[in-house]
C-alpha cells in the first residue's frame, strides 16, 4: 500500500503528522514514539523571542473533548534551533515550525531567521490560537489582514508556507481564498474552537486564561466541514486536523479534500496513536477499496463518486 | 519512559472515597524514585497523574488516589485482575536525602509519595514523620508508617484525628528541636507554601507538587508552577517533567503566578 503523499513541495511518507502543541519537540515522547515513522511533526509555535504564555491551570478535560489555554509559551526561535531542532533533525523527520508573532515583522522575522535552516521543511503560519491577545487569532478573523502576513512571512523566506486557520470566522473559504492569493503553499485547518468551562466546585473559570480553545473529537464534525469547504474554494493542498483518533478518521479527512492530517488531542491519552494509525491506513485504505493516500484525497467531493 | 499495562493484584479502600490498586509491577517497584508518578488511562481526553504509594519488596506498586471526578471514579471502580495502561516512572522524585534527620509533612492525597521515601530511607535515616488533613477520613496510611516503626504526628482541621491545627504547628516543634535535617513534603499548595516558609532558606526543603496535567512527559507545557529561573527571572516550570519534587528554592512563593 503505497501510503506516501505530498503538501505542495514537501514530501510526506504517510498522512499522519504531530501537531503543533501536543508533542513539543519530539524528544518528550522519545521511546514512545519514533519520530521517523511519522508523516511530520508540527512543532510547537515559535516567536522572535521566548513567550510566557499563560496562568495556569491550562487544560481542562469536556465531553469528547478537551480545552487548553497554554497561551503559547515558547523558547524563541534561537534556543529552539539550538536546542530543540537538532533532536528532530537528527532523526530524520520532516519537520514543519508552527511560527507566531505579536506583529507582521515578528512573524517575517521568525520565517527569516528559519529559512536556509538544515532540517526545516516548512512553515506553518498560526494566525488562529484563540488563546492569546496579541498575535495568533487577531491575524485570522480579518482576510486582508492574513493575506497581508502571509505575504510578509513569504516576502522573508524560501521555505513553504501553510496557512493555519481559525474556525472562528464567519466565512472561511473567503479566508481561505484571501491567504492563497497571498502565496500560501497550503492550508491546515482547523485550530482550536473558543470554549470556556467553569470549575463548580471552586466557583471559578477552570482555565487561568478564563477562555480555552476546544480540542478533541467534539470537533471533528466541524473540523470535517471546514476541511470540505475550503478545499473546494482554493487549489492548494490542505491538511486536516481536529478530533482524529484512529485511521477511518484520517481517511474521512482524506474524502474531505485533505492531502495530509495531523494529530493532537489523542497523543496525550495515547502516546502511541499517531504509530498506530499509520500502521492501520493500509488495512483501512483496502477496506474501501483505495490502493494509495493519492487516491482518496478528495474522493468524496462531487463528480468523484466512483461506486 | 514506558508504557505498561499492568494487572490489579489488590484492592483496598482505605478510607471513604481513597482506593488504593496494588499492581503487578517488578521492574516499576524495583526502579521507583519516591514522589515519582503514574500517568494513568482513564476514558476521556486525559490520563490521571496518581503518585505512586508504595513499592513492596515483592514487586508491587500501590497508586492512592481520592475520588474526586470521572476519571478517579473510573479507577476506583477497577478490580482484581483487571489491567491498567500506565506511563511510568514519570518525573523527578526526592533526591536521596544527605546523612542527618528527615523530615516528612504530609497533607491529605500528599500523604503516599511520603510512604515511599519512608519505605526507601527508614534504615538509612532518622525519619520523623508529620501527616495532616481536613478530617480524620483524610489522614492515609498511618498503619503503614507505624509498621516500619515511624509513629506519625497527626494534626486535622477539625480536631476529629491528632492534635487540632495545620501541620504548621508539629513542624514547628521539630524545626525548634532539630538544627540541620532536611524536610521532604507533599500536600495542597497553600501546605506547601506554608512548610517552605516556616522551613527557610537554612535546610534543605523539597516540595512534591500538583497541577492539572495534559501529557505528563513535558510536551503540551499544561501543568505548569511559577519558579526561579537559573537568571533570578521567574520561568514557568512543568509539574510533570522538571517536577514533581522541586527544591523550595526553586519555587517563585513571593508574588501569585500571574505576576510571575
Amino acid at each position: 500500500m503505497d501510503l506516501a503523499t505530498r503538501v505542495g513541495a514537501v514530501r510526506l511518507a504517510n498522512p499522519v503528522l504531530a501537531a503543533s502543541g501536543t508533542f513539543g519537540f519530539g524528544p518528550e515522547y522519545d521511546g514512545l514514539v519514533d519520530v521517523a515513522q511519522l508523516g511530520g511533526v508540527a512543532v510547537k509555535g515559535i516567536a522572535p523571542v521566548p513567550w510566557r504564555g499563560n496562568v495556569p491551570p491550562r487544560v481542562w478535560e469536556t465531553p469528547s473533548g478537551l480545552l487548553n489555554s497554554i497561551g503559547l509559551q515558547n523558547p524563541g526561535v534561537e534556543r529552539f534551533l539550538a536546542e530543540d531542532l537538532p533532536y528532530l533533525r537528527d532523526r530524520g523527520a520532516t519537520v514543519v515550525v508552527n511560527i507566531i508573532g505579536r506583529t507582521r515583522a515578528e512573524y517575517a522575522a521568525v520565517a527569516r531567521r528559519l529559512d536556509g535552516e538544515l532540517g526545516v521543511h516548512a512553515l506553518e503560519l498560526n494566525i488562529s490560537c484563540p488563546n492569546v491577545k496579541e498575535g495568533g487569532i487577531q491575524f485570522g478573523h480579518d482576510p486582508a489582514e492574513a493575506a497581508a502576513v502571509t505575504r510578509a512571512v513569504k516576502g522573508a523566506t524560501t521555505l513553504p508556507v501553510w496557512v493555519k486557520l481559525s474556525p472562528n470566522t464567519h466565512d472561511l473559504p473567503g479566508m481561505a481564498q484571501a491567504v492563497a492569493a497571498a502565496g500560501a503553499d497550503a492550508l491546515s485547518a482547523i485550530n482550536t474552537l473558543v470554549g470556556m468551562a467553569i470549575d463548580v466546585e471552586h466557583r471559578r473559570p477552570a482555565l487561568g486564561g478564563v477562555t480555552g480553545g476546544l480540542s478533541g473529537p467534539a470537533i471533528r464534525p466541524i473540523a470535517v466541514r471546514a476541511v470540505w469547504e475550503v478545499s473546494q474554494a482554493v487549489d492548494i493542498p490542505v491538511v486536516g486536523m481536529g478530533g482524529i483518533e484512529t485511521a477511518t478518521d484520517v481517511l474521512e479527512f482524506l474524502l474531505a479534500g485533505a492531502s495530509a492530517v495531523m494529530v493532537g488531542t489523542a497523543t496525550f491519552s495515547q502516546p502511541g496513536a499517531m504509530i498506530r494509525i499509520i500502521q492501520e491506513m493500509p488495512t483501512v485504505l483496502a477496506r474501501y477499496g483505495f490502493d494509495s493516500v493519492r487516491a482518496a484525497i478528495g474522493a468524496a467531493h462531487p463528480g468523484r463518486l466512483t461506486t | 519512559m514506558p508504557r505498561y499495562e499492568l494487572e490489579v493484584v489488590e484492592r483496598q479502600e482505605p478510607k471513604p472515597d481513597h482506593v488504593e490498586l496494588l499492581l503487578d509491577a517488578p521492574s516499576l517497584a524495583a526502579a521507583l524514585t519516591p514522589g515519582q508518578f503514574a500517568h494513568v488511562w482513564t476514558p476521556g481526553r486525559l490520563r490521571r497523574p496518581i503518585s505512586f504509594s508504595r513499592a513492596t519488596p515483592d514487586g508491587r506498586v500501590g497508586l492512592l488516589f481520592r475520588v474526586v471526578g470521572s476519571g478517579t471514579r473510573w479507577l476506583a471502580d477497577r478490580r482484581v485482575g483487571d489491567r491498567l495502561d500506565v506511563l511510568a516512572p514519570l518525573g523527578h522524585g526526592f533526591p536521596t536525602p544527605e546523612t542527618g534527620p528527615v523530615l516528612l509533612v504530609g497533607g491529605g492525597v500528599g500523604i503516599p509519595p511520603l510512604f515511599v521515601a519512608a519505605q526507601r530511607w527508614a534504615a538509612t535515616h532518622p525519619l520523623s514523620v508529620i501527616l495532616g488533613a481536613r478530617t480524620a477520613d483524610a489522614v492515609v496510611m498511618v498503619a503503614d508508617f507505624q509498621a516500619l516503626g515511624l509513629e506519625p504526628s497527626i494534626s486535622t482541621d477539625d480536631g476529629s484525628l491528632g492534635e487540632l491545627g495545620r501541620v504548621t504547628s508539629p513542624l514547628t516543634r521539630w524545626l525548634a528541636r532539630n538544627d540541620g535535617g532536611q524536610v521532604l513534603a507533599c500536600g495542597p499548595t497553600p501546605m506547601l507554601a506554608a512548610v517552605a516558609e516556616l522551613v527557610g532558606d537554612g535546610r534543605p526543603c523539597w516540595l512534591a507538587y500538583e497541577q492539572r496535567m495534559g501529557c505528563g512527559v513535558g510536551a503540551c507545557l499544561a501543568c505548569v508552577v511559577p519558579g526561579v529561573g537559573t537568571d533570578g527571572q521567574p520561568e514557568w516550570l512543568r509539574v510533570c517533567h522538571d517536577g514533581p519534587v522541586f527544591s523550595s528554592r526553586r519555587l517563585w512563593w513571593a508574588r501569585r503566578p500571574e505576576e510571575a
